[in-house]
C-alpha cells in the first residue's frame, strides 16, 4: 500500500513530522489534563482528610480533657473542673455528630462512631454519678463508681485509636487511589511519548534508506559522465526526486552524446567553410578596387547630364502657363453659353405654360357664347306662352262681363252669381297684367344676352392675337438655344486642346526632372558604390583573419569531441 | 444521559411501580423502637389509621399496606432500615422515624429520593436536615421555649436538669437550659434505664430544686418518680413529650407535669372521635405518640389521593401544605416551614392525674 505524499522526500519528512508534532501535542494535553485531575483529586482527598483529621483529632482532644477533669473534679471537687468536664463533653458530642454527618464513611466506620456515643454516654453517666456521690460526702461509692466505668474508659480509647487508625487507612487507600490514578496517568503519558520517539525513529531510518540508496545510484553514475562515459544510463527504482535527478542525468547523457557526434561534424565542416572563405575574401578585394575606379568616372558624366537638362526645363515652363490662360478663356465662355441656354429654356417653358393658358380660356368663351344662344332662344319661347296666357286672359275678361249681366237679369237669384263672375273678372284682369310684367322683363333679357355676345366675340379675337405672338416668341428663343449650344461646344473644344497643350508640356517637364533626378542618383549611387568598395575591402580583409580564428577554434573542438566517447 | 441513567429509568418504567404502580397496593415503610411503648403507641397509631382508611375504601380504592422495621431508636439500624425502603420500589413514602437519633441517621439516606414523615422525632438538628424530610411534632428548640416558660409562670426559680444521654435528650436539656430564666443547679446525663437514680435524688434532697425537668423516656422517667417517692423528694417533675408514657405507673407518676403534643381530653370532635376510636380498638388512652403517628399516616394517604404515588409528586404535595393549604389532624392543623418543621404546633401543658394526662390549671 502506498501512502500519498509518501513517495517523496519532502512528503515523508511532512507527514513524519505532523505525526510526531500530532504526539507530542497529545502527550502535552495527557500531560496537562493528568496534573490538573490529580491537583483537583488531591485537594479534593486533603481537604476531605484535612477537615476528618481534624474532626477526629478534636473528638480525641475532647474526650481526653473531659476525662481529665472529670478525675479532677473526683480528686479536689472544684467547680471550675465540673464546668470544664461538661463543656468538654459537649465539644465531643459535637465532634461525634459532625464526624457521623461527614461523607463517604463505611458502616463499620459508622458503627464504630455510634459506638463511641454510646461508650462516652455511658461514661458520662458514669462519671456524673461518681461526682454527685462525691458531692454527697459517699467518697468511697464514688471511687467505686468511677472504678466501674474504668473499663468503658479503656474501651472509648480504644475505639477512638480504632477510628483514627481507620481513617489513617482511609487516608492511605486515598493516597493509593491517587497514586494508581497518577501512575496510570504517567504510563499512558510514557506511552505517548514513547509512541512519538518510536514513530520519530521509523522515519528518521526510512528517510535516511530512502535517500542513501539512490543516492549511490547517482553518485556511480556521475562518476561515470565525468570520466565521459556517456553510455551509462540509471534505471534502478527510485523515490520521487531521485527519479527526477536520474532522470535528467540520463537525458543529460544523451543529449551530451547527440551534441558531440553533431559537434565534430560541425567543426570539420567549419574548418573547410573557412579555407574557402578566406581564398572568396581575398577576390573580392580585388574586383572592389576595380569596380571603385569605373565609379569614379561614371559619377563626373551623370554631373555633366544633370545641367543640360534644368536649361529644358526652364523653357518648358514659360510654355506651360501660356497654355493654362487660353484654358480659362474657354471655360469663362462655356460657364456664359450655358447660362444663356438655360434661361432661354426657362422662358420657353413659361411661354409654353401661357399659352395653355389660352386656350382655356378661348375654349371658356366658345361655351358662354353657344350658352347664350340658348338663352336667347329660350327668350323667344316665353314670350310666345306669354301671347297665349294674355289671349286667355282676354276671353275670361268678356265671359265675366257677360255672365254679370245675366246675373243682373236673373235679379235676387243671380245675385250670389254675380258676386263671382266679379271675381273671375277680377282673376282675368290679375293674369293681364303679370303677363304684361313678363312681357317687359323678357325684352329686357333678350337685350342684355345680346351686349354679352359682342363682349364675347370681342375677346376670343384677342386671345387669338395674343396665341400668334407668344408663338412668335417661343420660335426666337429657340434660335438663341441652339446658337448658345453651338458657342459651348466650340468653347470646350478649345479647352480640351489647351488642356492637351499642357498636359505635353508637363510630360515633358517631369520627364526632364526624372532624368536629371537620374542622374543625380547615379553619380550618388556610384559615390556610394565607390565608398562601400573600400568598406567591403576592409571587410574582406576582417573576414579573412575571421576564418582563420575560425579554423583554429574547429581544430581546438575537434580535439574536445575526441576526448568525449561518442556512442 | 448516561447510559446507566437510561437503564435505569427503562428498568424502572417495566417494574410498573416506579415510585408507586397506578394500580394495586399502596405500600408506606414505617420504623421505629418497637420494644419501647412510646415506639408501640407510634405503631398503633400507624394501624388504627391503616384500618380506618381501608375500611373506607383504601386510597382512591388501593389498599394501604404499612411495612414495618424496627429500629431500636439507633442510628446505625435507622440508616439501614431507611436505604432498605428507598430500594425497594413499592415504598411510595415514609412514615416516621420516631426517634430524633435514629431519624437524624436516617435523613441522610432518605436526601433525594423517599419522602419521609417523622412523627414524634423532635430534635432541632432536624430542621432543614433534607427537603424530603417533614415531621408533625415541633422541635425541642421550640418545646423547650414552652415548657421553660411553664415552669416560669408556675413559679420555679431553681431548676435542676436530668437528660438522657442520647440526641432527643442533649437536644432538649439545653435548649430548656438556654430558656429557662431562673437558676440551673445541674445539668446532668442519665441513660435510659434510669440506673442509679438513688444517687441524682439523693444529690437532689441536699441541693433542694424546686423543679427537676427531666428531657427523656418514660422508663428512666418511672425509675426517677419511683426514687423520688422512695425518698419523699416532693419538689415537681416536669418532663417533655418523651414523658407522655410515665402514666404507665399511674402511683408514682401522679402529679407529674409533662409537656405533650396532645392530650386524649382535647375537647375537639377530631381528637375526640379518634381517642374514641383508639380506646375502642386497643382498650387504652391514646398519648401524643399515638396521635402524632395516627395523623403522619393520615397526612400520606392524603398526599397519595391528591398527587399520586410517586414519590416526587408526594414530597412536592407535602411541601405545598403550608399555613394557608394545611391539612386537618387530629393534632391540629398541619402546615410545614421550609425547614421541614410543622407551623405552630404547641405543646399542651398537662399534670399526671389518675394515670392520665389532665390539662395543667397554669397552661394556656
Amino acid at each position: 500500500m502506498r501512502i500519498p505524499g509518501f513517495g517523496t522526500i519532502g512528503g515523508r519528512l511532512a507527514i513524519g513530522f505532523s505525526g510526531l508534532g500530532a504526539l507530542l501535542v497529545l502527550a502535552g494535553i495527557v500531560g496537562s489534563a493528568t496534573i490538573g485531575a490529580l491537583g483537583r483529586e488531591v485537594s479534593t482527598t486533603l481537604a476531605t482528610v484535612r477537615r476528618e483529621t481534624s474532626l477526629t483529632a478534636a473528638l480525641n482532644t475532647s474526650v481526653a480533657q473531659e476525662l481529665a477533669a472529670a478525675a479532677r473534679y473526683l480528686d479536689r471537687g472544684a467547680a471550675a473542673d465540673l464546668e470544664a468536664y461538661r463543656s468538654r463533653g459537649w465539644d465531643a458530642h459535637a465532634a461525634q455528630a459532625a464526624l457521623n454527618g461527614s461523607d463517604g464513611l463505611t458502616s463499620t466506620e459508622i458503627g464504630l462512631i455510634a459506638a463511641i456515643d454510646t461508650r462516652l454516654s455511658a461514661l458520662e453517666v458514669g462519671l456524673t454519678q461518681a461526682h454527685r456521690l462525691r458531692d454527697l460526702g459517699r467518697t468511697a461509692a464514688a471511687a467505686a463508681r468511677a472504678d466501674s466505668v474504668r473499663g468503658l474508659e479503656t474501651e472509648l480509647t480504644q475505639d477512638i485509636a480504632r477510628l483514627s487508625a481507620m481513617r489513617a487507612r482511609q487516608v492511605d487507600r486515598a493516597t493509593d487511589d491517587l497514586r494508581g490514578v497518577a501512575d496510570r496517568r504517567q504510563e499512558l503519558l510514557l506511552t505517548v511519548i514513547g509512541g512519538a520517539i518510536l514513530f520519530g525513529l521509523v522515519i528518521v531510518v526510512s528517510t535516511v534508506r530512502s535517500i542513501s540508496t539512490p543516492l549511490a545510484h547517482l553518485v556511480s553514475h556521475a562518476r561515470a559522465l565525468s570520466q565521459g562515459r556517456l553510455e551509462h544510463r540509471t534505471s534502478a527504482d527510485l523515490p520521487g526526486e531521485f527519479r527526477d535527478l536520474a532522470d535528467a542525468m540520463n537525458t543529460t547523457a544523451s543529449s551530451l552524446a547527440r551534441m558531440t557526434g553533431v559537434a565534430t561534424a560541425t567543426s570539420e565542416e567549419v574548418a573547410t567553410s573557412a579555407h574557402q572563405l578566406t581564398s572568396a575574401a581575398e577576390q573580392i578585394s580585388l574586383a572592389a578596387s576595380q569596380t571603385a575606379t569605373a565609379m569614379s568616372e561614371v559619377t563626373e558624366g551623370a554631373e555633366t547630364q544633370v545641367s543640360s537638362l534644368r536649361e529644358a526645363d526652364i523653357a518648358l515652363q514659360a510654355v506651360r502657363e501660356r497654355a493654362h490662360e487660353v484654358r480659362a478663356g474657354a471655360e469663362e465662355v462655356v460657364d456664359l453659353s450655358a447660362e444663356i441656354e438655360r434661361q432661354a429654356r426657362e422662358k420657353r417653358a413659361e411661354i409654353a405654360r401661357a399659352r395653355t393658358l389660352l386656350a382655356e380660356i378661348r375654349q371658356s368663351v366658345d361655351r358662354a357664347a353657344a350658352e347664350v344662344r340658348e338663352l336667347t332662344a329660350t327668350a323667344e319661347s316665353i314670350n310666345r306662352f306669354v301671347g297665349i296666357v294674355s289671349r286667355i286672359a282676354e276671353q275670361t275678361n268678356l265671359l265675366s262681363l257677360n255672365a254679370a249681366i245675366e246675373a243682373a237679369r236673373a235679379g235676387a237669384a243671380g245675385r250670389g252669381f254675380a258676386v263671382v263672375a266679379d271675381e273671375v273678372r277680377k282673376l282675368a284682369d290679375q293674369a293681364q297684367h303679370a303677363a304684361d310684367d313678363v312681357v317687359q322683363l323678357t325684352a329686357i333679357v333678350t337685350r342684355r344676352v345680346g351686349t354679352t355676345t359682342l363682349a364675347m366675340e370681342t375677346g376670343a379675337g384677342r386671345v387669338a392675337e395674343i396665341e400668334a405672338v407668344s408663338q412668335g416668341i417661343d420660335g426666337a428663343l429657340e434660335a438663341i438655344g441652339r446658337s448658345a449650344e453651338q458657342t459651348r461646344r466650340a468653347a470646350l473644344g478649345l479647352g480640351e486642346a489647351a488642356d492637351l497643350n499642357v498636359g505635353a508640356v508637363n510630360d515633358a517637364a517631369s520627364g526632364i526632372s526624372q532624368a536629371a533626378r537620374t542622374a543625380e542618383g547615379h553619380a550618388a549611387a556610384a559615390e556610394e558604390v565607390s565608398a562601400s568598395t573600400q568598406e567591403q575591402s576592409a571587410a574582406c580583409e576582417e573576414m579573412s583573419s575571421a576564418a582563420t580564428a575560425l579554423l583554429q577554434g574547429s581544430v581546438r573542438l575537434k580535439e574536445i569531441v575526441a576526448g568525449l566517447r561518442a556512442e | 444521559m448516561t447510559p446507566r441513567i437510561l437503564f435505569l429509568c427503562l428498568f424502572l418504567l417495566s417494574t410498573a411501580s416506579c415510585g408507586g404502580s397506578a394500580s394495586g397496593d399502596v405500600t408506606f415503610g414505617m420504623a421505629g423502637p418497637f420494644g419501647e411503648s412510646y415506639g408501640v403507641a407510634n405503631r398503633r397509631g400507624v394501624e388504627l389509621a391503616v384500618e380506618e382508611i381501608n375500611a373506607g375504601g383504601g386510597i382512591d380504592g388501593r389498599r394501604l399496606v404499612i411495612r414495618f422495621e424496627d429500629d431500636r431508636a439507633e442510628g446505625a439500624r435507622a440508616a439501614t432500615i431507611a436505604q432498605g425502603f428507598v430500594d425497594d420500589l413499592q415504598v411510595s413514602a415514609v412514615v416516621g422515624h420516631v426517634s430524633s437519633g435514629a431519624m437524624v441517621a436516617a435523613a441522610k439516606v432518605y436526601d433525594g429520593s423517599l419522602a419521609a414523615v417523622a412523627t414524634t422525632a423532635s430534635s432541632p438538628e432536624l430542621s432543614g436536615i433534607s427537603p424530603w424530610v417533614f415531621r408533625v411534632i415541633s422541635s425541642d428548640s421550640a418545646n423547650a421555649v414552652d415548657l421553660a416558660r411553664f415552669a416560669e409562670r408556675i413559679g420555679k426559680r431553681r431548676a435542676a436538669i436530668l437528660y438522657e444521654n442520647d440526641s432527643y435528650g442533649r437536644g432538649l436539656a439545653e435548649n430548656f437550659r438556654r430558656n429557662f430564666k431562673g437558676e440551673v443547679i445541674a445539668v446532668d446525663p442519665i441513660d435510659a434505664e434510669g440506673s442509679h437514680a438513688e444517687v441524682h435524688i439523693a444529690w437532689f434532697v441536699s441541693r433542694a430544686p424546686d423543679l427537676v425537668f427531666v428531657a427523656g423516656t418514660e422508663r428512666s422517667g418511672i425509675a426517677l418518680l419511683r426514687e423520688a417517692r422512695r425518698q419523699a423528694f416532693t419538689a415537681d417533675f416536669l418532663g417533655g413529650d418523651g414523658w407522655t408514657g410515665v402514666v404507665g405507673d399511674p402511683v408514682a407518676s401522679e402529679g407529674a407535669l409533662v409537656g405533650a403534643p396532645f392530650t386524649s381530653l382535647d375537647p375537639r370532635p377530631r381528637a375526640q372521635r379518634f381517642v374514641a376510636a383508639f380506646r375502642t380498638r386497643f382498650d387504652e388512652e391514646p398519648d401524643g405518640n399515638a396521635a402524632l403517628a395516627y395523623d403522619a399516616t393520615f397526612l400520606l394517604a392524603a398526599a397519595v389521593r391528591e398527587a399520586g404515588s410517586d414519590r416526587t409528586a408526594i414530597r412536592d404535595w407535602l411541601a405545598a401544605r403550608t399555613p394557608d393549604q394545611p391539612f386537618q389532624g387530629v393534632t391540629g392543623s398541619i402546615a410545614f416551614l421550609a425547614s421541614g418543621d410543622p407551623v405552630g404546633k404547641a405543646f399542651t401543658m398537662t399534670r399526671v392525674s389518675g394515670g392520665r394526662l389532665s390539662v395543667a390549671e397554669a397552661a394556656r
